[in-house]
C-alpha cells in the first residue's frame, strides 16, 4: 500500500472519528447541565438516582460501557441491538449509535460535575452583591453567575474535550471503523504496521486545532478575573 | 423549569438503571437457537463473523471479498437459499458477538477447543490446523529446534491455541511467556523485538512472514506443534449445525470444497481433514 | 420621625444564638457606627436588615411601614422582599463587583434592569441614557471617572470599594449599610474609602457601618452602637461611648482595638 493510500484509507476511518466527536459533544453538553440539575436539585429521589448514575458512569471503564451497551441488549433480552428496526438493518450505522450513546452518557457525567463544580466556585458574594441590588434569582443567575460559570469551566471542558478525540478510539471495541480500526486494517489485510503509528498525526493534527480554539476563548474571557 | 428538567433526568436515569441492571437475568440463549434455521430463512441472510485475513477472508485488486472461507460460505448460503452477509468483528468478543445474536455464524477459520465447547457447537472440521514457531531471521541459527528456545521470550495470543501448544511443550513451558491481545500483534511484538519467538496458526504466519512490518521474520521448519482443526460456530442447539454439516457433505461429493482449497492452495490441508472425517 | 426601626431582632445557626433580641432606631441623617469584636453579632444584624438572612422573630419598620414581621403567617416571596431591599443599599466587604463588566456597567446594570423594563424606543432610550449619566456622575462623585472602561481586576483594592459604594447609591436608596468596608484592604487604602464615606455624610444620607475603624467611627459617626454576644451592649454618641465607657466589656474592647495601632 502506498503512503497515499494509506492517507485516503485513515481519512476515511477520521472521517467517521470526528463524527462520533462531534455528535458526543453536541449532545454531552446539554445533557450535563441536566444531569447537574439532576445532582443538585432538593427532590431526594432524583438526586439519588442521578448521582448513583454519575457514580456509575465515571466508575467504569468506558470500554466496559461500550460492550454493555453494545451486548447486553442481544444476550439478556435476545434482540441484538442490530436489529432494532430504527437502525434499518443499516449495520455501520448501528454500530456508530451504540458507540454514540455510550460516548454520549459517560461524557455527559463528566461534564455534569465540571458544571457543578464551575457554579460552586463562584462567591457567595456574587449571588448577594446582585440580589441587594434587586435582581431577581434568575437575573442574578444569567447576568452575574453564568459567564463566570463559563470562564471557570472552560479549561476543564477543553481538557475533557481533547480526551474525547482520543477516547473515540475506544469504539473499535464494537468495530466502529474509526481511524484505528483502519490502521490495523492494513495490518490484517498488508501486514504493515507503519498506518498505526501514522494515526497519532491525524490526532496531533485536530488537537492543535482544538486547543488554538479553546486558548483564543480563554483569551477573550480572560479579562474576567475576581 | 427546574422541576421539567428533574422530571426528564429521572426518566433517563429510570431507563439507564433498568437496562444496565437487568444484566445477569437470563443469560441462556439456547432456547431460542432452535429455530436458527428458520429466521436466517426469513431474514434472507446469514450474518456471518469473520476478521480479515489472507487467505480466509480478503480483498482482491478490485476490493471484492474473497478467500477460501469466504467462497465456502456463499456456496453453503446459495444451497441454503440466504445471502452470506461478512460481518467484521473483534475477535476477542466474537462468543459475545454469537451470544447476543449480532452474528448467527463465526466462520473465519475458527480453531476447534474444548472450552469453546461451552459457547459454540462446532460443525465437522474441514482444514487441519498447525501451531507454528516464527522467528526472526537473524536468530535462523540459533533457533534451530523447540529445545533451543528454552531462554527465549514467547509470545502468542492470550488464550490462543498457540498459547496451548506453548505450554504443553516441555521445552517451550521453560520460556518466558508474554501475551499478545492478537496474532497479528504478537508478530508485531516479534518484528519489533520485544519477543524472541511467535506461535501462531501456520495459515496466518504462511500468508504474513515476509511482507511489509513481517519482511524480517521465518518460520522454523521442521516443527509441528498440536494438529488443530478449523470449523464453523454456530450458536449452543442450532439446527443451522447439522444443516451445514449436510450442505458441505454434499460440496464434498460434487469437488466444490476440493476445488476452493486447490484455488487458495490448502489441498493438503482440506485431504487431511477429509481422513480424520473418515 | 424614624425612618428605620428595629424591633427585638433575633437570629440562630443552628443552636448558636447569634442576635438575641435587637432594637435599634434610626432618624434621617443620622450616621449610626456598629462596632464590637468578631462574633457579636454585627454583620449578622446588618445582614438582616438587608434580608440576606431571615431574622427568626423581629421586626423590621421602614417610614413606620412594617417591611419584615417574623411572625408574619404568610411566607414572604422572593417578590416582596425585593422591593423590601430597594429601600438599603449595601456595601461588602469583600467589594464583590461584578468581574466581567467595566466599571460603568458595574453602576447601570442593576439600574436599567429596574427601570427599562418593558420600556420601547425613545421612551427606553431615555431612561437608559439617564441611567448612564447618573452612574457618571457618582463615579465623579467617588473620584473614579477615568476609570469607567476598566474591569475591577485592574483597580486597587480601594478603588473597587469606592465602585462598589457608587454602585450601592444608584438605586438612591433611604438607607445604605457598609460591612467592615475597609477590613479587606491593605492598611494604606482604607483613607480613600473612609474619605469617600465621609464625605456622604454632607448630603445628609442615613448610613449604617458596621466597622472596626474606631478613629473614623468617633469622626464620622453621630450615634454609636457596641455589641457584644447578640445584645446591644452600649449605646451614646460618639464622644461619650470613646471617652467615657460604661461597661467592663466596652472598656476592655476598647483597650485591646487601640492596643493594635
Amino acid at each position: 500500500m502506498s503512503f497515499l493510500e494509506v492517507t485516503q484509507w485513515l481519512l476515511e476511518g477520521f472521517s467517521t472519528t470526528l463524527l462520533l466527536f462531534a455528535f458526543t459533544l453536541i449532545l454531552s453538553l446539554p445533557l450535563g447541565l441536566v444531569l447537574m440539575f439532576g445532582t443538585t436539585t432538593k427532590f431526594w429521589p432524583v438526586k439519588i438516582l442521578t448521582r448513583a448514575f454519575v457514580y456509575i458512569i465515571r466508575g467504569t471503564p468506558l470500554m466496559l460501557q461500550l460492550m454493555v451497551v453494545y451486548y447486553i441488549p442481544g444476550i439478556v433480552f435476545h434482540y441484538s441491538v442490530l436489529k432494532w428496526p430504527i437502525f434499518g438493518g443499516n449495520v455501520p450505522l448501528a454500530q456508530f449509535c451504540c458507540a454514540l450513546f455510550t460516548f454520549v452518557m459517560n461524557y455527559a457525567c463528566y461534564f455534569s460535575e465540571i458544571y457543578r463544580g464551575g457554579i460552586q466556585s463562584i462567591p457567595k458574594g456574587q449571588y448577594e452583591a446582585g440580589q441587594v441590588l434587586g435582581m431577581t434569582k434568575s437575573q442574578v443567575f444569567f447576568k452575574v453567575i453564568l459567564l463566570q460559570v463559563v470562564k471557570n469551566i472552560l479549561a476543564p471542558v477543553s481538557n475533557e474535550t481533547i480526551t474525547l478525540v482520543k477516547d473515540t478510539a475506544l469504539a473499535n471495541i464494537i468495530a466502529v471503523t474509526e481511524i484505528i480500526f483502519f490502521a490495523e486494517r492494513a495490518l490484517n489485510l498488508h501486514n504493515i504496521i507503519w498506518p498505526m503509528f501514522y494515526t497519532g498525526v491525524f490526532y496531533l493534527g485536530f488537537n492543535a486545532l482544538l486547543t488554538f480554539i479553546f486558548n483564543r476563548l480563554e483569551r477573550k474571557l480572560s479579562y474576567i478575573r475576581s | 423549569m427546574k422541576k421539567l428538567f428533574a422530571g426528564l433526568t429521572l426518566v433517563m436515569v429510570a431507563v439507564m438503571m433498568f437496562t444496565g441492571c437487568a444484566g445477569g437475568a437470563n443469560t441462556a440463549t439456547g432456547d431460542e437457537a432452535g429455530s436458527d434455521l428458520a429466521t436466517i430463512k426469513a431474514a434472507g441472510q446469514m450474518v456471518i463473523g469473520i476478521t480479515e485475513y489472507d487467505p480466509m477472508n480478503y480483498y482482491d485488486e478490485d476490493g471484492t471479498l474473497i478467500g477460501f472461507d469466504t467462497e465456502y460460505a456463499q456456496a453453503v448460503c446459495e444451497k441454503l437459499g440466504v445471502e452470506a452477509k461478512f460481518q467484521v468483528i473483534n475477535w476477542k468478543t466474537k462468543e459475545a458477538e454469537l451470544a447476543a445474536g449480532n452474528i448467527d455464524a463465526i466462520w473465519n477459520g475458527l480453531t476447534v477447543t474444548e472450552e469453546r465447547k461451552n459457547d459454540m457447537d462446532f460443525t465437522d472440521p474441514y482444514l487441519t490446523n498447525k501451531q507454528c514457531i516464527v522467528i526472526n531471521k537473524d536468530n535462523a541459527s540459533a533457533y534451530t529446534s523447540a529445545d533451543k528456545m528454552t531462554s527465549a521470550i514467547i509470545t502468542a495470543e492470550s488464550g490462543s491455541a498457540g498459547e496451548t501448544a506453548i505450554l504443553a511443550d516441555e521445552s517451550l513451558a521453560k520460556a518466558t511467556f508474554t501475551p499478545a491481545d492478537s496474532q497479528k500483534n504478537a508478530l508485531v511484538a516479534l518484528a519489533a523485538g520485544n519477543a524472541d519467538a511467535a506461535v501462531i496458526d501456520i495459515t496466518l504466519a504462511t500468508a504474513s512472514v515476509g511482507q511489509g512490518t513481517y519482511e524480517n521474520l521465518m518460520i522454523v521448519e521442521g516443527i509441528d506443534l498440536a494438529d488443530e482443526q478449523y470449523a464453523i460456530g454456530f450458536r449452543v442447539g442450532s439446527d443451522l449445525t447439522a444443516e451445514v454439516n449436510k450442505i458441505t457433505d454434499e460440496l464434498i461429493e460434487s469437488g466444490t470444497m476440493a476445488k476452493l482449497a486447490e484455488k487458495y492452495e490448502l489441498t493438503d490441508r482440506f485431504n487431511e481433514a477429509l481422513q480424520i472425517a473418515e | 420621625m424614624a425612618i428605620l426601626e428595629v424591633k427585638n431582632i433575633h437570629k440562630s445557626f443552628g443552636k448558636e444564638q447569634v442576635l438575641k433580641g435587637i432594637d435599634l432606631s434610626l432618624e434621617k441623617g443620622e450616621v449610626l457606627a456598629i462596632i464590637g469584636s468578631s462574633g457579636s453579632g454585627k454583620t449578622t444584624l446588618l445582614r438582616c436588615i438587608n434580608f440576606l438572612e431571615r431574622a427568626d422573630k423581629g421586626e423590621i419598620c421602614v417610614n413606620s411601614q412594617v417591611i419584615f414581621d417574623a411572625q408574619r403567617e404568610k411566607k414572604y416571596t422572593e417578590a416582596e422582599i425585593r422591593r423590601s431591599r430597594l429601600n438599603f443599599g449595601l456595601v461588602f466587604q469583600q467589594f464583590n463587583l461584578f468581574p466581567q463588566y467595566t466599571v460603568h456597567r458595574n453602576l447601570t446594570l442593576a439600574a436599567e434592569m429596574l427601570e427599562a423594563k418593558g420600556l420601547k424606543g425613545e421612551d427606553k432610550k431615555r431612561v437608559l441614557s439617564e441611567i448612564a449619566s447618573r452612574a457618571d456622575k457618582l463615579l465623579e462623585q467617588v473620584g473614579l471617572s477615568e476609570k469607567k472602561g476598566a474591569y475591577p481586576v485592574e483597580l486597587s483594592g480601594g478603588q473597587q470599594q469606592r465602585v462598589a459604594i457608587a454602585r450601592a447609591l444608584m438605586l438612591s436608596p433611604q438607607i445604605l449599610c457598609f460591612d467592615e468596608p475597609t477590613s479587606a484592604l491593605d492598611p494604606e487604602l482604607t483613607g480613600e474609602v473612609l474619605r469617600v464615606i465621609e464625605n456622604l455624610r454632607g448630603d445628609d444620607r442615613t448610613m449604617i457601618v458596621v466597622t472596626h475603624e474606631m478613629e473614623f467611627a468617633r469622626k464620622v459617626a453621630t450615634r454609636v452602637i457596641f455589641m457584644a454576644d447578640g445584645v446591644i451592649e452600649e449605646e451614646g454618641d460618639p464622644e461619650e461611648v470613646f471617652t467615657n465607657p460604661k461597661s467592663e466589656k466596652l472598656r476592655s474592647f476598647l483597650s485591646s482595638s487601640l492596643e493594635k495601632f
